[in-house]
């Protein structure tokens, strides 16, 4: 049964499903893949684990952020057994709603931080 | 590979379903990532990330289960249930506690005294004693004649008084009282009163247990 929820309701996502969706916002990956791209973007901080991993993807298949997909980019070279998710355009909009939502925490930390050091004896 | 056949093995500890689901693809995803970290230390290191991250996500994954959440609101339901079954039965039996009550009145000319309970007889003959409406000798018999000796024991003419006191036995709950003349008639009352089913045996037997020996005898 698919989560009935708007984008903004979803927020904060967990860690682990904003990485999902930041590993597939660049293009159908299977788990593996998953797992390179978030290791890739994070610097090699975060490597996500095969329970983290596919404990996520079930939760975000329920709530409609990603689906199966069924193309394989290189079919000759792939092993069949292997599932590909795709973003869904609900997980576009969740993506897109949690970057913002970053962003303005980010900015208040910074305005925050500003204040503090015009303060005197800071 | 034995890593590979001890991963699946330590799968067992993740919900059946969500076994048969990704089993496979968690094997598959660890089988990628030991073939890519190479071997050595380097493999020690991502087993202690496999078990880390094998504890944690079983654990979440047990939580959300959804029969597991059922049978949790089974117990709360249970436990909520068998609490308010001992909180009834404690006010039930707290309100049983006292729902019999006896007086009993001797009547001596036109004065009337009372006392309420175990030792209502008692109450009742001293205060007709210290008002002078009774000897403290007859005050004796009469108890002695309805506590001591037992019933449909015959009492001589001279024990004339023997006609009081008066016994009232009711219950605010059970919506009865009787009032008998002598002790033999109290029981009478109390037999006819229990077949009428206006009262339990229990409480018959419970208002004829005030009225023994020790506690009419203070």
């Amino acid at each position: 049964m698919l989560d009935d929820r708007t984008p903004s309701e979803m927020l904060p996502l967990p860690v682990s499903q904003l990485h999902i969706l930041m590993a597939l916002a660049a293009g159908d990956k299977h788990g593996y893949g998953i797992m390179r791209e978030v290791e890739g973007f994070t610097d090699g901080a975060v490597k996500m684990g095969p329970g983290t991993l596919y404990g996520a993807v079930k939760r975000m298949l329920a709530a409609g952020l990603i689906v199966e997909s069924d193309e394989r980019p290189d079919p000759e070279l792939d092993d069949e057994r292997r599932r590909y998710y795709r973003l869904t355009e609900l997980g576009g909009r969740a993506l897109d709603a949690e970057v913002a939502r970053m962003e303005n925490l980010a900015r208040a930390a910074r305005v925050r931080r500003a204040t503090a050091a015009r303060r005197p004896g800071a | 590979m034995i890593s590979e056949r001890i991963y699946r093995a330590l799968l067992a500890l993740y919900p059946r379903e969500h076994r048969r689901e990704y089993g496979e693809l968690m094997v598959q995803l660890f089988r990628d990532r030991m073939r890519h970290e190479g071997g050595g230390f380097r493999r020690l290191v991502v087993w202690t990330q496999m078990i880390s991250d094998l504890a944690g996500s079983a654990f979440e994954e047990h939580k959300r289960r959804e029969d597991m959440r059922k049978r949790m609101w089974i117990v709360a339901a249970s436990l909520v249930a068998l609490m308010i079954v001992v909180a009834g039965a404690s006010v039930v039996l707290s309100q049983s506690e006292d729902k019999v009550k006896i007086r009993v009145f001797v009547q001596r000319d036109s004065n009337t005294f009372s006392g309420e309970g175990e030792n209502g007889l008692s109450d009742a003959l001293r205060q007709a004693v210290e008002e002078g409406a009774m000897t403290r000798e007859s005050a004796d018999m009469v108890k002695t004649s309805f506590v001591e000796l037992p019933a449909g024991t015959a009492l001589s003419p001279s024990d004339g008084e023997m006609s009081d006191p008066k016994f009232r036995a009711w219950s605010d709950s059970n919506e009865f009282s009787l009032d008998v003349e002598s002790r033999d008639g109290l029981a009478e009352a109390l037999r006819q009163a229990v077949d009428d089913g206006e009262i339990s045996q229990e409480i018959a037997d419970e208002i004829l247990t005030l009225l023994s020996g020790k506690n009419t005898g203070s």
